[in-house]
């Protein structure tokens, strides 16, 4: 009975109970709607300036898997996407990736670490599809050295052969230069000595001699010649002195003659010893030629032998350099980089603590509360107040009191966030231009949501149920923003609409001056298009219940009205004539 | 010149409760008096012209500036968080009351209505008597041209009533027209020199307060006590008992001075010898007037 009356005082009105059933209903359906489609959107940038066919087909490999690929120029504008929320990882392809031993450069994976639950995710996506390419590779790596070692060890057998080959060839040849050894002991160069000097100097001496007693027998001859003409001529007598010139010539051509026959006698001896010597020496020579043809043929067989080995070598030689090339074919011969054909490296954007990444996300969610309960209570307790009620009759033009409720909501909240920001400032080490663009994103978040605040004050006919709704539109922001649950989880026909997610855009925001630091206007507002708008609406609609429903509210206090009954056409046309508009001076 | 013209206003609450053709116009300076019992539509009335329900027939016109009308209404209507002094400046301030004059103004309510000592304990501290008190004080904190008062002194005592309408007579006098609601004709009767009486949402009366009072005065309520209910039947059934109602073993009737109605009957009952344990004659209750104005009406209609 307590319990009933509890819920009947909380569930006041029928309204209140119908929006804390359709409250529910409408996170289901949001859940439901969001994340239904099992498939999903996964934005990947990359820039690769040089590419390659193992980029290409990485890329390939990625675009198969489902990832929407962006391509970029730049790592600054790939890194920016990455910065902006377009996508949550950049790939930068060194130039030229291939997969060999003394290529080093690694593939870098830049990663907002500040999305850590989305970029890990992805992370591991792609690092899985990387990690099959890298398994390919390392199989065809593993592959091509088995392939390499099995031929080479065929070649060596076929080596080893050969090596045998040339082993027995030399043995030959050894043998064959060994009789050659012997056959050259068996040559007798010794040879009996011969007096050349004697035979050459009797025989000079001989041809002296000879030529000395050739001219004296020439003298002689005409000495003998003249005298005997002379002797005729004058049939005198012989003069002595011609016969002793004669005498003596003759004498002297005698002794030259015994002379030249002691020397031809050498001569003959020298002859008789040379000629010994030319028939032993003839003797050699034959026994020479005989060797001559013996170590002939041995050079013969060593030769052939020799060139047998030569062949048998070269071929070696070329199984060994087939081999070595087949080594040398291999991409890579290290066992790490076998195992690890593709290095890769993951780089965060930005350095950020894990202070600093949780510190965006909890300032939001406390200024989008702040923003939408401090607004709606405020409107809700000046309905609801009789103090209120002298309000809806002063004169006071209404829009004062909204924007008074406005003003007084965003003094609230900035106060708030004004503690909260300089605490961040202190342990983040913000410079004052980001606490100034911070304090800037600050107001216009809490302007924004305060807005939605008075609409949902407006529209609600207690605190409780104002308090139900924010976390209802909460909720929903936040399923539509990947705080809860990365934005690749969302169905795809319901991604587009995240960038016009008011939660999502202040959190880029957020996030941007945060952990990126971001400077400069231009940046810090892209993508307010859509928050442009929405602030204008809510602005509109939050006015328009205010003037409306506060004063159909506050009337409320003292009961409801009930819409005129049909009135009969002759009555009314007579109330018609009697009725005029109630004048009141302004 | 009216300041405040009602004509043929017509309201339907959705539970059922109306007001029906509701007609009245007031000039400056002039008091109006509401009366009627609990429910019977003051209030209702009362928001119409203050411009809370919108949605009504007829037509009311009011010739005031907004910031020269003062209200209070039946439930005490301030910011409870606020203090005493804060509330009567912040709505002096809505009524674009000037600084000065309020300082004037602030103090000689306070003073009038006893709330000095209490002028800086929020609202919510308040006894009730001390927040009827401050209601009233910011109905007349900005010094306007038309009051409404719903209910001024309803739950207060004797002493504060009584102080309550000397400080109403003093803006009264200062040129200012009120609108008092009250279920006590008495209340009304020192203040009002008009008077609308409510029945059920239906108008009974309005006209100047003293020919109502003068209409009361004049008028008496008989009440017969019959010993027991046979001898009440007995002049049931011989004697016209149309104006009388009964109660029990008792007759009542309202009648002017010597009504040759009243003489007739106690013509009758002597004459019947109808036993009569006791008469009581005394001035009629706003109910006893309700009726016969009522019944008045409905004869007329």
């Amino acid at each position: 009975m307590i319990i009933k009356k509890n819920l009947r005082i909380f569930f006041r009105n029928r309204s209140s109970s119908v929006i804390m059933v359709l409250g529910t209903f409408l996170v289901l359906f949001a859940l439901v709607s969001f994340f239904s489609e099992d498939s999903q959107v996964v934005h990947v940038s990359y820039v690769v300036n040089q590419t390659s066919n193992v980029s290409d087909n990485i890329l390939l490999l990625l675009s198969g898997s489902g990832f929407t690929l962006h391509n970029f120029s730049t790592s600054e504008e790939c890194i920016s996407s990455v910065t902006e929320g377009t996508s949550k990882i950049c790939l930068s392809f060194p130039d030229n990736l291939t997969v060999s031993e003394d290529y080093n450069e690694s593939l870098v994976f830049y990663i907002d670490s500040s999305r850590i639950n989305v970029v890990y995710y992805i992370l591991d996506q792609v690092m899985s599809e990387f990690s099959e390419y890298s398994t390919i590779q390392r199989h065809r790596l593993v592959s091509d050295m088995l392939t390499a070692i099995d031929d080479v060890y065929a070649m060596l057998e076929a080596a080893e052969s050969q090596a045998e080959a040339i082993e027995e060839n030399f043995a030959e040849v050894e043998k064959s230069l060994l009789l050659l050894k012997a056959d050259i002991a068996k040559i007798d160069v010794s040879y009996p000595s011969l007096n050349t000097l004697n035979l050459s100097r009797s025989a000079s001496v001989l041809i002296t001699r000879f030529r000395q007693a050739s001219l004296n027998s020439n003298r002689f001859r005409r000495l003998s010649e003249s005298l005997i003409e002379e002797m005729d001529e004058c049939g005198c007598l012989v003069n002595q002195s011609y016969l002793d010139t004669l005498n003596k010539t003759y004498v002297s051509h005698q002794e030259t003659l015994n002379g030249t026959e002691a020397v031809i006698k050498t001569l003959s001896s020298n002859v008789n010893s040379f000629t010994k010597f030319y028939t032993d020496s003839t003797k050699s020579l034959d026994e020479l030629k005989k060797l001559k043809k013996a170590i002939d043929s041995d050079i013969k067989d060593a030769l052939e032998l020799v060139n047998q080995s030569q062949h048998d070598l070269a071929s070696l030689l070329n199984t060994i350099k087939n081999s070595k090339a087949e080594f040398d074919a291999l991409e890579i011969r290290k066992a790490e980089r076998i195992l690890d054909p593709i290095s890769a490296e993951i780089v965060p954007i930005a350095d950020s603590s894990r202070l600093g990444i949780a510190i965006p996300s909890v300032f939001l969610i406390l200024l989008v509360f702040s923003s939408l309960l401090f607004s709606s209570s405020l409107v809700i307790f000046n309905r609801d107040s009789r103090g209120g009620l002298r309000e809806t009759i002063s004169p006071k033009p209404r829009g004062l009191f909204y924007f008074s409720i406005l003003a007084s909501a965003l003094v609230l909240v900035v106060s708030q966030a004004l503690v909260f920001m300089v605490v961040v400032a202190l342990l983040l080490g913000l410079s004052l231009v980001v606490f100034l663009q911070l304090a800037l994103v600050s107001v216009c978040t809490a302007l924004f949501f305060i807005f939605a605040g008075i609409l949902i004050g407006n529209a609600s006919d207690s605190k409780e149920m104002a308090f139900f709704i924010s976390i209802v539109v909460t909720l929903i922001l936040l399923l539509l923003s990947g705080e809860i649950l990365p934005v690749e989880f969302i169905s795809e026909s319901l991604q587009s609409a995240i960038a016009h997610n008011p939660y999502e855009v202040f959190r880029s925001s957020f996030y941007r001056i945060i952990i990126h630091g971001e400077v400069g206007l231009a940046g810090l507002f892209s993508g307010y298009a859509s928050i442009y708008i929405g602030a204008a609406v809510l602005a509109l609609f939050s006015f328009y219940t205010f003037s409306t429903f506060r004063k159909l509210k506050t009337s409320r206090l003292y009961g409801k009205a009930k819409k005129p009954q049909p009135q009969k056409k002759e009555e009314k046309k007579k109330q018609n004539k009697q009725k005029t508009k109630p004048r009141r001076k302004k | 010149m009216s300041i405040l013209e009602v004509k043929n206003l017509s309201f339907r609450y959705r539970k059922g409760f109306s007001l029906e053709n509701i007609s009245f116009s007031l000039k400056k300076k002039d008091f109006l008096g509401i009366l009627g019992v609990s429910g019977s539509g003051k209030t209702t009335l009362i928001r119409a012209v203050a411009g809370l329900i919108t949605d009504y027939s007829g037509s009311i016109s009011l010739e005031a500036k907004k910031e020269k009308i003062g209200i209070s209404f039946q439930q005490p209507s301030f910011f409870e968080e606020l203090t005493v002094r804060d509330n009567l400046a912040y709505f002096a301030k809505l009524a674009r009351f000037r600084r000065e004059e309020f300082a004037k103004s602030y103090s000689f309510l306070i003073d009038s209505l006893g709330l000095r000592a209490f002028e800086k304990r929020p609202a919510e501290r308040l006894s009730g008597g001390m927040k009827r008190r401050l209601d009233i004080a910011i109905a007349l904190v900005s010094q306007p041209e038309f009051v409404i008062l719903d209910e001024p002194v309803g739950e207060l005592d004797p002493l504060l009533r009584k102080k309550i309408f000397e400080l109403i007579d003093v803006f009264s006098r200062r040129g200012c027209t009120f609108m008092i609601t009250s279920h006590i004709l008495y209340d009304l009767e020192r203040v009002c020199n008009k008077l609308l009486i409510i029945n059920q949402g239906r108008q009974a009366f309005f006209g100047d307060a003293k020919d109502f009072m003068e209409e009361v005065n004049q008028t008496f309520k008989t009440r017969i006590v019959f010993s027991d209910k046979s001898e009440l039947e007995k002049m049931k059934k011989s004697f016209p008992h149309q104006k009388i109602s009964f109660s029990g073993n008792t007759a009542s009737m309202l009648h002017k001075k010597e009504t040759k109605y009243v003489k007739a009957l106690f013509d009758f009952l002597d004459k019947e010898a109808i036993k009569i344990a006791e008469v009581k004659v005394s001035q009629p209750s706003l109910e006893d007037m309700f009726v016969r104005l009522v019944s008045k009406e409905e004869k007329k209609q």
